[in-house]
Parts: C-alpha cells; structure tokens; sequence
C-alpha cells in the first residue's frame, strides 16, 4: 500500500508550462504552416524562446529537471533499452535513459526546424525550404516515437505518466534511482 | 538553493514565458497579411506587381503546368512560388520577384 507521503513533487511548474506550452505551441505551428504567415512565424519564435528557457532550466533547475539528472551514456541507454525489451526495465523517479535522449532530440529537431524556417528567404530558398519540412515531419516522428516511449513505460510501471506531467506528482518506488 | 528558492525561480521562469508570448502575439496579425487573394488582386489592379498570367505566358515555362501558384512576402519581398510540372512528369518550383518579375536564386534547381 503506498502512503500519501510516498507522492512526491518530480516534474517543477516550469518544467510542466514548458511542456505543455510546447504541445500548444507546435500544434498551432504544424497548422498555421503555409495558411497564416504572421501566426506561424511568430508561433516559431515563441517555441525558440521556449527551446533557450528550457536549456537555461536544464543547467541551473531542480533535480530532475537538469541534464545531468537525466542525460546517460550511450551504454548505459543501450543497457535500459535491453532490460525494456526483457519486460523489466529499472523505474526512474526522472526521465529515465530513453526519455532523457528523447528531450535532447526534441529539442535538437525543434532548434534545426525553427533555424531553417528563418533563413527561407535569404538565397538558396528552396533548400531552406526543404531542409524545413524535412526537420519539421522529423520532429513529429519524434513525438510519436516519444508518445508511445510514454504509454510504454506508463504500462510496465503502472503508473500514469501523462496525470504526472500535468500534476507533477510521482509515487516513489523502493528501488527508484 | 533552498526548496522554495527553486520554486520561485520556476515562477519566474514561467513568468518570463509569457511575457516573451505577450510580446510575440500582441496586437495580433497585421493589416497586410490579410486575405492572400485580396491582396494579391489589390497589388495587382494598383499595377504593383506583374500578372500572374503574364509570368506564366513566358517561354521557359511553356509547356508547363502549374500545380500551385503563391504570392508570398519574403523578409518585406513579394515572391511568385510556382510549383511546376514539367512535360518529363517532374515537380519543380520556381521562384519570381513579384515586383520586377525577375526570376530568383533557389529557382529551377530540383
């Protein structure tokens, strides 16, 4: 039986606004695309703003919100990734090694796509422009990889992965790292 | 930093978030970008910018298809985006200055 205490704050408000900011931020990006010029230039400025705040956050934020808490080595994800296929991988009160890879990705795709939308219109614009969507139909492939990176790691672990970045809140585990 | 020390500086975090999207979004889109055909068709009766049918009459594009035609400003440029078949069945764009009807760098290459 797990005791209230056991409850703890994981995930800080800025991390959650971020989140879920983005969510918004890159729907409305994705749809204004080509339709609304002004809505999504400056929906692309505001997910760079977002991108810089978080990397700030991840140098000087609480526990598990900074890269070091969640950034491993490659053989140390490759390991995670062994036991997730085995059907019992080692539960992380933070990003565990896959998710963290799966921030740094994000916000690399994120970066490249809102970089070469902003240089469409110097020379070389159909390369921009290529090179845009190319980074833009990568970053959604991401989400869906982490999408289900998420609904797979809420259903080994029973827990609701989802709830937690909306409240913050985790059930800490005995053998949790 | 003390447990409430993070929590503030993460409400603040927040609150310079916003206000960057306060920045971004306010007074929402301008006038100009409004209706793309409304626009275009003003620019055009105004004698500002070429007709399109007088772009696409031009001999490098004879035997061309137009898939998609767009007026677009690019950085205050007002650029005709022409995506193309040509008669080989491929899929090219082509870019035009709007205002000189001079064809642009990116244009042609596939």
């Amino acid at each position: 039986m797990q005791l209230e205490r056991d409850r703890v704050l994981v995930w800080d408000p800025f991390v959650r606004m971020f989140h879920w900011s983005l969510v918004l931020a890159y729907l409305l990006v994705w749809l204004s695309a080509e339709e609304w010029e002004w809505l999504h230039e400056q929906t692309g400025y505001f997910i760079l703003v977002l991108i810089g705040m978080r990397v700030l956050w991840g140098l000087l934020g609480p526990r598990h919100a900074r890269f070091s808490d969640f950034l491993h080595s490659s053989r140390q994800t490759l390991d995670y990734l062994n036991d997730l296929r085995s059907g019992s991988p080692q539960h992380y009160l933070g990003h565990n090694p896959a998710g963290g890879w799966m921030v740094i990705m994000l916000l690399s795709s994120l970066l490249a796509t809102a970089a070469s939308g902003m240089l469409i219109g110097t020379d070389h614009a159909e390369l921009w422009e290529d090179l845009h969507e190319g980074f833009a139909n990568f970053t959604l492939l991401l989400i869906f990889l982490h999408l289900g990176g998420v609904l797979l790691s809420s259903l080994l672990h029973r827990e609701n992965l989802i709830g937690a970045m909306w409240s913050g809140m985790k059930k800490r585990r005995n053998a949790d790292v | 930093m003390s447990e409430t020390g993070m929590t503030r500086l993460s409400w603040l975090f927040i609150a310079l978030t916003l206000a960057s999207a306060v920045a971004l979004f306010q007074g929402g889109a301008p006038a100009v970008a409004g209706d793309d055909h409304d626009e275009a068709r003003d620019l055009r009766q105004a004698g500002n910018i070429i007709p399109l049918s007088e772009l696409v009459a031009r001999p490098e594009l004879l035997g061309q298809r137009v898939l998609e035609a767009e007026l677009e400003r690019e950085h205050g440029r007002l650029v005709y985006e022409l995506e193309l078949l040509d008669e080989a069945g491929r899929v090219h764009e082509r870019y035009y200055d709007a205002v000189t009807g001079q064809p642009l760098k990116g244009s042609g290459e596939d």
